[in-house]
């Protein structure tokens, strides 16, 4: 062996390591695609089956810090579907509804207009709640927010100036603690087991769907 | 001037293989670099699925079918005023069935036959229906192509409008010959591009599209 193999033994073993180690050091390229563009952050569920999420949400020109907690309520299959805030109709051949009902713990101000319920299968495959693919239908964005109260908007809004002009000021505030219903319309075929909530798309909790929530039905939502 | 002297020690033979070995290292480094792709079109790259018309591909989100391909001078966009081109317009149908989530697919392009690749915005149009896990839905997408470089062209569409790194792709060849291109800049009629029908909430089905 000659000298300088000799001499430089040591570090010419740690060479390939330190390549190694060089390539895992660059994988942050790959964070930067993978980790703000999808739901990787999963929170646990506590014994009372509650998920406490916290994190800074950005608004239009501030940051709201803010805790929400979240529990699974029920599951229940029914037959009819919303197309508008006032009219549904009964679900249609080839496809089947699902409520999930949830319970959410938030401070009356926290923007959580980005909050969703979802239903996932086996396979990954995620449902969202609403019915825009059907004519006429009816998209539900924000389906942890309840309806009928104020939820606040990450837009800049001069409330005296509007209180006359928005109707929604009209509303009483949302409170504290309420009970949210989420409507699925899913093809048939579709065998969901798992109830999803993310409130910011990247933080999220799981619970499991009980067996025959998803199965035909006959009751009203 | 000895301080001197003593400070600078010539390299010896082990330090010159040294000084080799690290500038030989820094070159292969470099050599690697420059091969390597890079964030344009290497690691942002999505990835390629090729197909034709007809072919069902299975992309991570979504099976994605091109149907139909038709083209003429004229884009009639029903309530909208029509549009006249004085090359072609290439409209492509497309069923799309989602695999993974709720889905509106964002993406298309078309890449004409001398290889310039045309992108959305402007007169380009894309209509697709929003679709749900397991239910398919239509897509159609229309280009503006000049008449000689119709033929050979291939639609490219995918998932997201803004982020195509690291995802599927699906890149379809339109199959028009130069002499179909010729046949649809003499059409006199109109080649329809509307907004495909949602499921009719009563029947669960599409409703048949108009002719």
């Amino acid at each position: 062996m000659s000298t300088f193999l000799r001499r430089n033994r040591r570090a010419l073993v740690a060479l390939p390591f330190l390549l190694a180690l060089a390539v895992a050091a660059s994988s942050q390229r790959m964070v930067t695609l993978w980790w703000p563009n999808g739901m990787n952050d999963r929170i646990a569920v506590d014994d009372t089956g509650t998920a406490r999420f916290e994190g800074d949400v950005e608004l239009q020109s501030s940051v709201q810090h803010q805790r929400i907690a979240v529990r699974f309520v029920e599951a229940a299959p029914v037959d009819r579907m919303r197309m508008s805030l006032d009219e549904e109709v009964p679900v249609p051949p080839g496809f089947r509804a699902v409520r999930v009902r949830i319970h959410v713990e938030t401070a009356p101000t926290a923007v959580i207009t980005t909050c969703q319920v979802l239903l996932r299968d086996e396979n990954g495959a995620t449902w969202a709640a609403g019915t825009t693919m059907f004519d006429g239908g009816l998209a539900d964005l924000a389906s942890c927010q309840p309806l009928g109260v104020q939820n606040p908007s990450g837009f800049d809004i001069d409330r005296e100036q509007d209180r006359d002009a928005d109707p929604e000021d009209r509303l009483p505030p949302r409170p504290a603690a309420f009970e949210r219903d989420a409507v699925f319309v899913l093809p048939e075929a579709a065998r969901p087991t798992t109830v999803r909530v993310s409130p910011d798309l990247r933080q999220f909790a799981e619970w499991p769907l009980p067996a025959g929530a998803a199965a035909a039905g006959t009751t009203g939502p | 001037m000895s301080r001197l002297r003593r400070a600078v020690v010539l390299p010896g033979r082990e330090g010159l293989l040294t000084v080799v070995l690290v500038v030989a290292a820094l070159a292969a480094g470099r050599a690697v670099e420059a091969w390597t792709p890079d964030d344009r079109d290497g690691f942002g790259r999505p990835f390629v699925h090729e197909a034709a018309v007809g072919d069902t591909v299975s992309l991570r989100y979504a099976e994605v079918r091109a149907d139909r391909v038709d083209g003429a001078p004229v884009l009639d966009r029903g309530a909208l005023a029509p549009m006249k081109s004085p090359g072609l317009w290439v409209v492509t149908t497309l069923t799309v069935t989602p695999t993974l989530d709720n889905l509106v697919l964002a993406n298309a392009s078309l890449v004409d036959g001398r290889g310039r690749e045309l992108q959305l915005g402007g007169r380009n149009v894309r209509l697709c229906a929003a679709a749900t896990p397991g239910v398919a839905t239509a897509c159609v997408v229309a280009f503006e192509v000049p008449v000689d470089a119709a033929a050979g062209s291939r639609l490219r569409v995918a998932r997201s409008a803004q982020e195509i790194r690291g995802d599927d792709l699906l890149e379809v060849d339109l199959g028009i010959t130069a002499a179909e291109a010729r046949g649809w800049a003499a059409r006199t009629d109109r080649v329809s591009a509307q907004i495909p029908p949602a499921l009719d909430p009563t029947t669960g089905t599409r409703p048949t599209e108009a002719p």
